[in-house]
């Protein structure tokens, strides 16, 4: 216990004391500041295509950061075209997004449309000579997912996915503890999100609702599970450094039976190849437990969320503290009216460490559109970004496909990559 | 309703503080006991002094109780007899 606690305070001091240079080692978003590298230009221009809520919420953070200049937006909607022009007052306004593609100043792309657009629109940047950052889900099925995949392959830009959490300083705090053994073997993650809300946009005219509430709709959006379990899915793969071998699942519409057809109450159970499982719930009628991804490991917990982790074996109460608790359970115990169940429970509340020291901010969006912009900049693409979104968005899809068709879904080999456990069979197709 | 004022001999001030260090000292007894007892580090002395001033207090009221009571007792008495 001891030698653990040393390890982990040392760990800790490690990151505290990093300084800049060691920093970029594990921020890549730094490199373009602090390695000089071979730079194009000391600007990205981004345009973004779909600026709906998230459109727009990305064109908020994309403002704050000095490298990006948003020159273009592009979206079918007039409403949020006002919103995101309240923004960014001097981009271009595009209606189709391949009279965007074609603007030359417009060096990389951000999507954020619904996902049935995603994967016309990358292979079409991609072939445009664009770089992307498209959010989750990448594709609509598996096989656009890996057709996305290989655009970006072939096409030798930057490739971003919306999986913000891998930029989180918290996250890879975290996840570079449980790879390096502090918290001892991962017996199981358990990650779920709850809400209490029926998902719905407002609608001002109801020819709209299909276009505005697409996320309900199952010729646009497979639900909870392209639009939740992608983060969490693959915080587990993270943690697990593996990618699981098939999946279970059942979903239903238990509480808004509104017209939707999406699910608002699905369960999936991934399991991977040593037995591990990994374990994802969504209900949208009730919000108590939130959202969390719960590493379970031997010798501890995280819970990447929260920014906190726990300890199986907490160190003792002071000395003073376990004799007074000693003196009072003798006197409770030897009152003969009062039995054992008088005497007070010794155990300790464990209220767990942040993982950074402070509670976390944010969830890693600003640093994910940071790390884009300097990836854009220095033309290099981070290690993992690419292949960690593309086998979230497959696990999501594979989940999707275990509970809409009602069974035991294992990863098509068609479409593995050279990455972590998996084995290509085309050849060719590796990455790392 | 005429207030009269209180005086603290310097007779009981000597008591009362001399009776508070003892309680003190007592309760630091306490913590180097289960200290020994517990095979805990022997830092807990200062780490733990927030609990033996909190437990010097304890026992310095728990004596207070006990003396109001005898003198209370003993002043029943001496009107009795009386």
């Amino acid at each position: 216990m001891k030698d653990r606690n040393i390890d982990r305070r040392t760990f800790l001091r490690s990151i505290g004391a990093l300084g800049a240079g060691s920093l970029v080692a594990v921020t890549p978003w730094l490199s373009h500041k602090a390695v000089g590298a071979a730079i194009k230009t000391d600007r990205c221009r981004i345009g973004v295509i779909g600026v709906g809520s998230r459109g727009c919420f990305h064109l908020s953070l994309l403002s704050n950061i000095p490298a990006a200049t948003v020159t273009a937006i592009c979206d079918t909607y007039p409403p949020s075209i006002e919103e995101a022009l309240k923004i960014v007052p001097h981009a271009k306004v595009y209606g189709d997004y391949r009279r965007m593609l074609e603007d030359r100043e417009v060096d990389a792309v951000v999507i954020a449309t619904p996902p049935t657009l995603h994967c016309r629109i990358t292979c079409d940047a991609f072939d445009a000579g664009k770089d992307v950052l498209c959010e989750k889900c990448l594709g609509f099925t598996m096989d656009e997912t890996y057709r996305m995949y290989q655009a970006y392959r072939h096409s030798g830009r930057i490739f971003f996915s919306g999986q913000q959490r891998l930029f989180d300083p918290r996250y890879r705090t975290a996840m570079d503890m449980i790879h390096s053994g502090t918290f001892g073997k991962i017996g199981a993650v358990r990650t779920f999100w709850y809400r209490n809300g029926d998902w719905r946009r407002h609608v001002p005219d109801p020819s709209l609702e299909r276009q505005i509430n697409w996320r309900l709709y199952s010729a646009t959006s497979r639900g909870l599970m392209t639009e939740l379990a992608c983060h969490q899915l693959q915080a587990g793969t993270w943690a697990l450094q593996k990618i699981p071998e098939k999946v279970m699942g059942h979903g239903a519409i238990t509480y808004w039976k509104d017209g939707r057809e999406v699910h608002d109450n699905v369960s999936c159970m991934y399991i991977f190849d040593d037995g591990v499982k990994m374990t994802f719930d969504s209900v949208i009628s009730n919000k108590f437990y939130g959202l969390e991804e719960q590493i379970l490991c031997s010798e501890g917990t995280v819970e990447l969320e929260k920014g906190k982790y726990y300890f199986e074996e907490l160190p003792p109460a002071p000395a003073f503290l376990q004799l007074l608790n000693d003196w009072e359970n003798r006197v409770f115990d030897s009152m003969p009216f009062a039995g054992t169940s008088w005497a007070p429970e010794t155990a300790q509340s464990n209220t767990g460490t942040f993982i950074t020291g402070s509670r976390p901010k944010g969830d890693g969006s600003s640093q994910m559109l940071e790390a884009f912009v300097d990836a854009v900049i220095t033309r290099r693409q981070p290690a993992s970004v690419a292949e960690e979104g593309y086998y979230a968005s497959q696990l999501c899809l594979m989940g999707d496909m275990a509970i809409r068709e009602d069974r035991v879904v294992s990863f098509p080999d068609e479409y593995k990559l050279d990455y972590l456990n998996h084995k290509s069979p085309v050849v060719g197709n590796a990455d790392e | 309703m005429q207030m009269n004022d209180s005086v603290i001999t310097k007779r009981r001030k000597t008591i009362e503080i001399y009776t508070l260090a003892s309680c003190f000292v007592v309760a630091f007894a306490v913590n180097l006991y289960a200290i020994m007892v517990y095979s805990a580090p022997y830092s807990e002395l200062y780490s733990s002094i927030f609990y033996v001033v909190a437990f010097a207090l304890v026992l310095y009221a728990a004596w207070s109780v006990i003396r109001l009571a005898v003198y209370g007792v003993l002043i029943i008495l001496k009107k009795f007899k009386e």
